[in-house]
């Protein structure tokens, strides 16, 4: 089912040898950093530094051309003037190389049409598999590939997770990957795909779908080459796989001229909404959404639309509860058993209702009482789960107690911090164990009407038995 | 492109649509008229004009012969172009509990031919209530599209209305994506369809190739 072209894309992932053509002995080159992140970020496999002018770059003997490699090279990162491309792409094709990452400007986003064609031609003639050109790099976190042009220290790179993310723009995908890193998200692959000229979107979509590291597709679109074959192909993906989209340029055009009602209203950014709805794509409106959509999916999907909600702060509640009815969730009814448990467990002035207000001399325990008693309740489908860690009777055990929760895997659990760097070391401890966490009631909710539209388009293509997880390591 | 044409596509395409004829002089609107049967609706036959209302090129509830005449000579004053293009006679649709709904289409360069659903009248671009997909659609799609609408609760019969048969409206919606597909114009107007209890009919049409 996959062609061949997007099977050798494989070499650009998970390549035994690579070689870093361009290469470059100046630290501030991009050829030099590119080379430097292989070396310093641990890739196992054999690193060829192709440049002609250099005899060995930080340690590595440096070769002319690839040609004058002796052993095979799965695969290439190009980091040469766009004049150069064509002789070393062509090169590449002699010495069998399957993949390619082609970070070079100047084709065909400044008009070098001519130029842009050359190089797809060459491309195709060998069968390469080419990422580019006009793009930053790729990463995979698991084979420590690492053609991303940007230092290490400038820009943190995520640890190994089940999220693949594809960017159009190298630079928003930049900023991503590194809020990602930071936030302890992990990532499967990482790919700034440029100018599409020979591997496009659709092409790296159907690579992660048959990717077995990949479980959740995130993906930042200016816009698709085919229209028609983004939705067959997606839609066929999200029967297994969520894919969460962020469309940049909502733009009127088209709709101005036209000379119908149906006309006027509907521009391109209708149609790639119709697309995606059709596809079973979750749109994310914004940066933060792309990954606030995407990591939910550490959890087991919900059966239902009954959230139950534990909070030390009523307020929190409230805000929780606001937000819940904005995006159509259901305030689950607690059991008569779960009341009168909570009633025997918890101090009198704590109220046994949903949102449960543990109140705020609320300990690890009390926590650990409520998650035990919501767990076990039918009436209950979600659990979000609202720790607010600046109180004096929480310390950092709360953490331990719900990821020992959410491991049993049984109900989604979604947690809201709000606050501070003390608070954010929590969330990325809880993050880094699966536990998906949010800044704000806001934030939770809408990832978890997404989370449960997905859970039903999921239920209408796969036999469903609940408590389900798509994802499969952790 | 005319009504007239778009009317026969309407026939084509089994999409129900009031009993009309295209009429060039007021003794054959008078014909049509009888043959029709009163209460009837007078329309400028324009292809340029989108908001025909607006320019009093709609004349609805025409009773009786004098009423026709009278309303004939109103038109042909209004649009003396009429002569040439004609007016065209239409069965009114009398409806008490009818939501009028717009149904239509546009080829969009990315995706193809995509269709539209939403409350229609003469309100459509001022309250935007309208759903979108890629065609072809199937029919939980234009289930979906409906339960989008902020107006879907009409269809539904609010405040004691008699629901309207959202099955007719369905299977017309499935007609036009296949209208869409086939005839791939720019635009594509039906705009409004009305929709009650009965079922749903397009009371004017529009297309540009």
């Amino acid at each position: 089912m996959v062609s061949a072209k997007v099977k050798r894309l494989d070499a650009v992932f998970n390549p035994s040898s690579i070689a870093v053509i361009g290469a470059s002995r100046e630290p501030n080159k991009i050829g030099h950093v590119i080379l430097k992140n292989f070396v310093d970020g641990g890739f196992a496999g054999k690193i060829y530094p192709i440049n002609p002018n250099a005899e060995e770059i930080i340690g590595l003997k440096t070769y002319r051309s690839v040609l004058d490699v002796k052993e095979n090279i799965d695969s290439a990162v190009i980091a040469v003037p766009a004049a150069a491309v064509p002789q070393v792409l062509e090169e590449c094709g002699k010495k069998g190389i399957k993949g390619v990452v082609l970070i070079t400007g100047g084709f065909s986003e400044v008009g070098n049409v001519e130029g842009e064609a050359q190089i797809v031609q060459v491309a195709n003639k060998y069968g390469i598999a080419l990422i580019g050109p006009n793009c930053m790099g790729v990463i995979t976190p698991a084979s420590r590939v690492d053609s991303v042009f940007l230092p290490i220290y400038k820009l943190g790179r995520p640890r190994v997770g089940g999220i693949s993310f594809i960017s159009q723009s190298g630079a928003v995908g930049g900023c991503i990957v590194d809020l990602a890193a930071r936030a302890g998200i992990g990532m499967s692959k990482f790919v700034s795909y440029g100018n599409a000229a020979v591997i496009d979107e659709c092409d790296l979509l159907e690579y992660l779908a048959s990717d077995k590291q990949t479980e959740i597709i995130v993906a930042y679109l200016e816009g698709v080459k085919d229209g028609r074959k983004f939705l067959r192909t997606a839609k066929k993906i999200t029967c297994k796989k969520p894919i969460v989209v962020l469309k940049a340029g909502k733009s009127r055009a088209g709709a101005e001229a036209a000379q119908s009602h149906t006309g006027s209203l509907a521009g391109s950014a209708e149609a790639y909404k119709a697309a995606f709805k059709q596809a079973g794509i979750i749109e994310a409106d914004t940066l933060e959404q792309l990954f606030d959509f995407a990591k939910i999916f550490d959890q087991v999907l919900p059966c239902g639309n009954r959230v139950g909600i534990i909070t030390n702060g009523g307020g929190m509640g409230v805000l929780a509860t606001d937000s819940l009815e904005e995006e159509g969730l259901a305030l689950a009814e607690f059991s008569e058993d779960t009341k009168k448990l909570l009633r025997n467990s918890l101090p009198p002035y704590a109220n046994v209702r949903n949102p449960l207000d543990l109140v705020g001399d609320a300990d690890s325990h009390r926590y650990e009482i409520a998650l035990n008693a919501l767990l076990k309740d039918e009436n209950v489908d979600i659990i979000l789960l609202i720790i607010l860690f600046q109180t004096v009777g929480i310390d950092s055990s709360v953490v331990n107690i719900a990821i020992r929760a959410s491991d049993q895997k049984k109900k989604p659990i979604i947690a809201v911090c709000t606050g501070g760097e003390y608070t954010e070391m929590h969330k990325r401890i809880l993050e880094s164990y699966g536990v998906p966490t949010y800044s704000s009631p806001s934030s939770a909710m809408k990832a978890i009407a997404r989370f449960l539209s997905y859970a039903n388009h999921y239920s209408k293509y796969n036999e469903m038995v609940c408590p389900h997880l798509i994802k499969k390591s952790k | 492109m005319r009504d007239s044409l778009d009317f026969s596509l309407l026939s084509k395409y089994k999409i129900p649509h009031p009993k009309y004829a295209i009429c060039n002089s007021a003794e054959d609107a008078a014909k049509s008229a009888a043959k029709i049967g009163f209460p009837v609706v007078l329309k400028v036959n324009s292809k340029t004009i989108v908001h025909k209302s607006d320019k009093g090129g709609v004349l609805l509830n025409i009773a009786n012969q004098q009423q026709l005449k009278a309303g004939y000579s109103l038109l042909l004053q209004r649009f003396p172009e009429i002569q040439q293009e004609g007016v065209l006679v239409q069965k009114m649709v009398k409806s008490q509990d009818a939501v009028e709904l717009i149904v239509g289409g546009k080829k969009d360069k990315q995706f193809g031919q995509l269709i539209m659903v939403g409350l229609g009248g003469i309100f459509v671009e001022t309250f935007h209530d309208v759903s979108f997909r890629i065609c072809p659609i199937s029919r939980s799609d234009a289930e979906e599209m409906l339960k989008e609408l902020k107006a879907y609760p009409l269809l539904l019969g609010a405040r004691g209305r008699k629901p309207a048969n959202i099955s007719a409206v369905i299977s017309t919606m499935l007609r036009v994506s296949d209208l869409l597909l086939a005839e791939d114009p720019l635009e594509f107007d039906l705009n409004p369809v009305i929709a009650d209890d009965k079922g749903c009919v397009a009371v004017d049409v529009r297309l540009l190739k």
